[in-house]
């Protein structure tokens, strides 16, 4: 399906786009032909969502030149690279749920009568007719919100499609789809192709990809990292693309501050561990700060405490996985743990959400660093938020220390498991408050009788770990808003090491903040885990993922699509997860390009029929 | 050129002279008041001038102070006068059994009208200025049809608590002082009062840190519910009569202006306790300077808008 021997309908040249601390586009150039599906893939703040924006004229680019049918264009508005036939379908459907279906396909193109009144029947008439196209046989006079998901996106793409669109860009349109409502998405884009429309089409499902388009286009760090066929470009390939590795020369020495040798070594010290709570707290307190090292990762942290360099340490060659086979190989004090050795404190079995998570197992043991890998929108954070009971569930349930959890987050921090939110701003920081108290937050409770709060205890609570972590920040009164990225986290990872988790779910915690203050959170990982916590990582930076988890569970689609350990803990072996297919995906797919053409006509019908069967199931009629 | 320079270092002042406006500025504004009238006003200050401004005032003191609370969680009680209105109401109603049991009854009754409007917010998630907008609306229905008109009553014991002085100062005004010091309290130093703040300042961020946000968001409505009733206890003690027809007729706009003139933000995460107290003593004062003055009613409105605007700009400014 490749056409590449006609000119683009829309085409951005060089385009660059600056944001305060940021260059989001560095001179991308993309071309989208007529009658081509081009995916558009890249992983978060690739630029994919500003080259978007800039294609539809929310943004204007700063440098470069965006081109519309052979002639330069600028477009003021959305609403002007509408009317020019730039389309675009979000994520989440954005029309008015109020209103009558037939309203929302021809808002501000109602047919009009006499007087400029909006005449009705034709308007049903024409919204019906439209619909029928997409699958959509619904009463057109019922207000929007009474139809299911899939139709509304119908109707959304129906809407789009139907403004004479040239171009319609289609972001993750099918997050929120049946996989029988998917099908019939991905007949209206054939149908849009074969008509000559230009559709650009972001997606994380890789399965998708390789079904509906031609040309792939990878952003990465706001630059085109590679731009051509599809059909040329094989799965590891794109996601070493996506994730920027190159799949020949994956670096042998590190960056991050993580011990190189962790996953193949009991994270047990022979003498010294001791549960974490108290006695870690206290040894926090006491430790003299270690000096800033720039140098090589393999020394990990300058001026380790002693029991860091303890003999247990570095068994070479074991490949064992610290939850599996390293028991064997280093002395054991499980008295000292509480919890045995071997035995995860935190077990996550068979989480499941619609959309979201299906069947996610999760277990972390004592001292040990669980990677969480997977492309965006694979069900990471999900899982971290499902496990601390902040995401409603379907199914599943959370053991800690053998105990179901009950439902909320108080629950499981009471039980010992904290999340440290991937958004900080949104998630993390009360912004209002100082440092002091956004760190005293989660602990507060502890720190007073009879509910009212110990100054001293809370001093006491701060001084130590902004001292531990190296807070920098002019008192602790100061408004943690004022402090930068790496300080506020540093300032979280505080607020939650001061009520004592023995289990830590970390999303993304080195993102956005400093070179300096990622190594520091990195190397204190690390060392919490030398003291016994369990830690569930999350990582988008495979490197840090790789050398700082013992294992990993390799996500796709919600689903555990794999499990990594000992000396299989590689980014390579990361990425080849990510990319397998398993043998039903294979089966399906193979199965699909026999059956295609016949599939989409019946998908198409069988959508119709559902379709009807919901609109006489409600009683609700809107009256347009 | 030398426009740029000005201009940085405008820049460079700003935010520190709205930080000091923010923080200081009612107290500045009271003070530049009192001066304003120790120096122009005849007689102002006599102790009995004092003693009526201040016993005029309590009843929006108590009610903003529970208003304060609410606001700092992003919320607002609009429910307070009908809350007054009903605490009128019941206090009558049961007289009869004694002034502390009615007294009891009353202040009860605040704190049920509280949890149902606490209740709405947290657990059913309807936005707190349409759940207490029905409450409004309702509860004074309610207390008109308990005690239709104004009824007056002889109980000695509430008289002399709407009457009588200690040391020179009305019983409610120190009863007033009291619980300031108490919500002061409250917002500083218990656990309560921080997650208070903190549910206000992010409430993604503090569900996820494990606090237990709707019990705490339902107590803050409980709390505006009973101070509130007790300022309508208090009202009516003063007046000798229970008017549920028009006591505490808009004096949820009024709580709002002194919690807002204060400086604690619409936008919650932050309480001023004192200086919502010195909010409505500000207001307090401007109307009386303006009446003594004899300017119109209408100017005092005018005033207070301006005042109201100058302060939400300066609260504004901060972030």
């Amino acid at each position: 399906m490749r056409r590449t021997d006609l000119e683009p309908v829309l085409e951005a040249r060089a385009v660059s786009k600056r944001f305060p601390g940021v260059l989001a586009l560095d001179g991308v150039s993309l071309a989208l032909r007529p009658g081509e599906v081009h995916a558009l893939v890249g992983e978060n703040g690739a630029g994919k969502s500003t080259l978007i924006k800039v294609f539809t004229g929310v943004y204007r680019p700063d440098g470069g030149e965006l081109r519309y049918q052979r002639a330069p264009a600028v477009f003021g508005t959305p609403m002007e690279a509408q009317r020019a036939g730039i389309s675009t379908i979000y994520q989440e459907v954005n029309l008015v749920p109020m209103m009558s279906v037939a309203r929302n396909l021809l808002l501000g193109r109602e047919p009009r009568g006499r007087f400029g009144v909006i005449d009705a029947a034709a308007m049903h008439g024409e919204a019906q007719r439209v619909l029928a196209g997409y699958g959509v046989a619904t009463d057109v006079r019922r207000p929007l919100r009474t139809l299911g998901v899939g139709a509304q996106q119908m109707v959304a793409l129906a809407r789009a499609v139907s403004v004479d669109a040239r171009v319609v860009i289609m972001d993750e349109p099918t997050s929120s789809l049946e996989p029988r409502e998917v099908e019939t998405l991905f007949g209206v884009i054939r149908r849009l192709r074969d008509a000559g429309i230009a559709v650009m089409y972001v997606s994380h499902r890789l399965d998708e990809l390789y079904r509906v388009c031609d040309q792939v286009t990878v952003l990465r760090d706001g630059r085109v990292a590679h731009s051509g066929p599809l059909a040329e470009v094989e799965r590891l390939r794109l996601i070493s693309l996506m994730l920027g590795r190159d799949l020949n020369e994956v670096r042998t020495g590190g960056l991050t501050r993580f011990s190189r040798t962790r996953h193949r070594t009991t994270t047990l010290t022979s003498t010294t561990s001791s549960p974490p709570g108290p006695a870690a707290s206290a040894r926090l307190a006491t430790q003299e700060e270690p000096a800033a090292s720039e140098g090589p990762a393999v020394s990990a942290r300058s001026g380790p405490p002693p029991r860091l360099a303890a003999s247990a340490r570095a068994v070479p060659g074991s490949g064992a996985s610290v939850s599996g086979g390293a028991s064997t190989d280093a002395p054991l004090e499980s008295d000292e743990l509480g919890v045995g050795v071997g035995a995860p404190v935190v077990e996550a079995r068979g989480l499941t959400r619609r959309h979201v998570l299906d069947g996610v197992d999760v277990a972390i043991a004592p001292g040990e660093v669980v990677g969480l890998g997977g492309l965006l929108g694979a069900g990471r954070t999900e899982t971290a938020k499902a496990i601390v009971g902040a995401l409603p569930l379907d199914g599943g349930h959370v053991l800690v220390a053998g105990r179901q959890l009950r439902k909320g987050t108080k629950a499981a921090i009471r039980a010992g498991v904290s999340l440290l939110p991937e958004d900080r701003k949104a998630e993390g920081i009360i912004p209002t408050l100082s440092v002091r108290e956004n760190i005293a937050l989660a602990a507060l409770p502890s720190l007073g009788t009879a509910g009212v709060v110990s100054d001293a205890k809370i001093d006491r609570v701060v001084e130590i770990f902004m001292r531990r972590l190296r807070i920098k920040a002019a008192s602790p009164h100061q408004l943690v808003s004022e402090l930068s990225g790496g300080n506020q986290q540093k300032v979280l990872l505080a607020r939650w090491l001061a009520v004592r988790p023995k289990v830590l779910l970390l999303d993304e915690p080195t993102r956005g903040i400093d070179v300096g203050a990622k190594a520091e959170v990195q190397a204190l990982i690390d060392e919490l885990a030398e003291e016994g916590l369990g830690v569930l990582l999350i990582s988008s930076d495979l490197e840090e993922l790789v050398e700082g988890a013992d294992r990993i569970l390799v996500l796709r689609e919600g689903a555990v699509v794999g499990e990594l350990s000992g000396d299989e803990v590689t980014e390579e072996r990361i990425m080849a997860t990510i990319a397998e297919h398993t043998a039903v995906d294979q089966a399906l797919a193979d199965q699909e390009t026999a059956v295609q053409v016949a599939a989409d006509e019946v998908a198409v019908g069988r959508a119709a029929d559902d379709q009807l069967a919901v609109g006489q199931a409600g009683e609700e009629r809107g009256d347009g | 050129m030398a426009e740029l320079t000005v201009r940085g270092r405008v820049a460079v002042l700003k935010p520190r002279v709205f930080a000091w406006v923010q923080d200081y500025g009612v107290y500045a504004a009271v003070l530049a008041l009192l001066l304003f009238n120790v120096l122009f006003t005849p007689h102002f200050l006599d102790a009995a001038n004092f003693r009526t401004q201040l016993v005029q005032v309590t009843p929006i003191v108590i009610v903003s102070l529970g208003m304060a609370l609410v606001i700092g969680t992003q919320g607002i009680d609009l429910s307070v006068g009908s809350v007054m209105a009903l605490a009128a109401a019941l206090v009558v109603l049961y007289l009869g059994y004694g002034w502390l049991p009615a007294l009891i009854v009353a202040v009860a009754g605040g704190a049920v009208v509280g949890a149902a409007g606490g209740a709405l917010v947290a657990y059913v998630g309807v936005q707190p200025i349409v759940a207490t907008l029905a409450l409004l609306v309702g509860v004074r229905g309610l207390a008109n049809v308990l005690v239709p008109q104004l009824v007056e009553f002889r109980n000695p014991d509430l008289i002399a608590l709407g009457s009588s002085s200690v040391a020179g100062i009305p019983v409610i005004v120190l009863i007033a002082a009291a619980l300031t010091v108490v919500v002061l309290f409250v917002v500083r130093r218990t656990t309560f009062g921080r997650q208070v703040v903190a549910i206000g300042g992010n409430r993604s961020a503090s569900e996820l840190s494990g606090l237990p946000v709707k019990r705490v968001l339902l107590t803050v409505y409980v709390i505006s519910g009973l101070l509130a009733a007790l300022a309508g206890v208090l009202a009516t003690a003063r007046l000798q009569a229970s008017d549920p027809t028009s006591l505490g007729l808009f004096i949820e706009l009024s709580a709002i202006t002194a919690v807002v003139v204060g400086g604690t933000p619409l936008t919650g995460g932050r309480i001023r306790v004192l200086s919502t107290v010195m909010g409505a003593l500000l207001m307090q004062l401007l109307s009386a300077t303006l009446i003594k003055h004899n300017l119109p009613q209408s100017w005092t409105q005018m005033v207070q808008a301006v005042i109201i605007l100058a302060a939400v700009y300066a609260t504004r400014e901060r972030r």
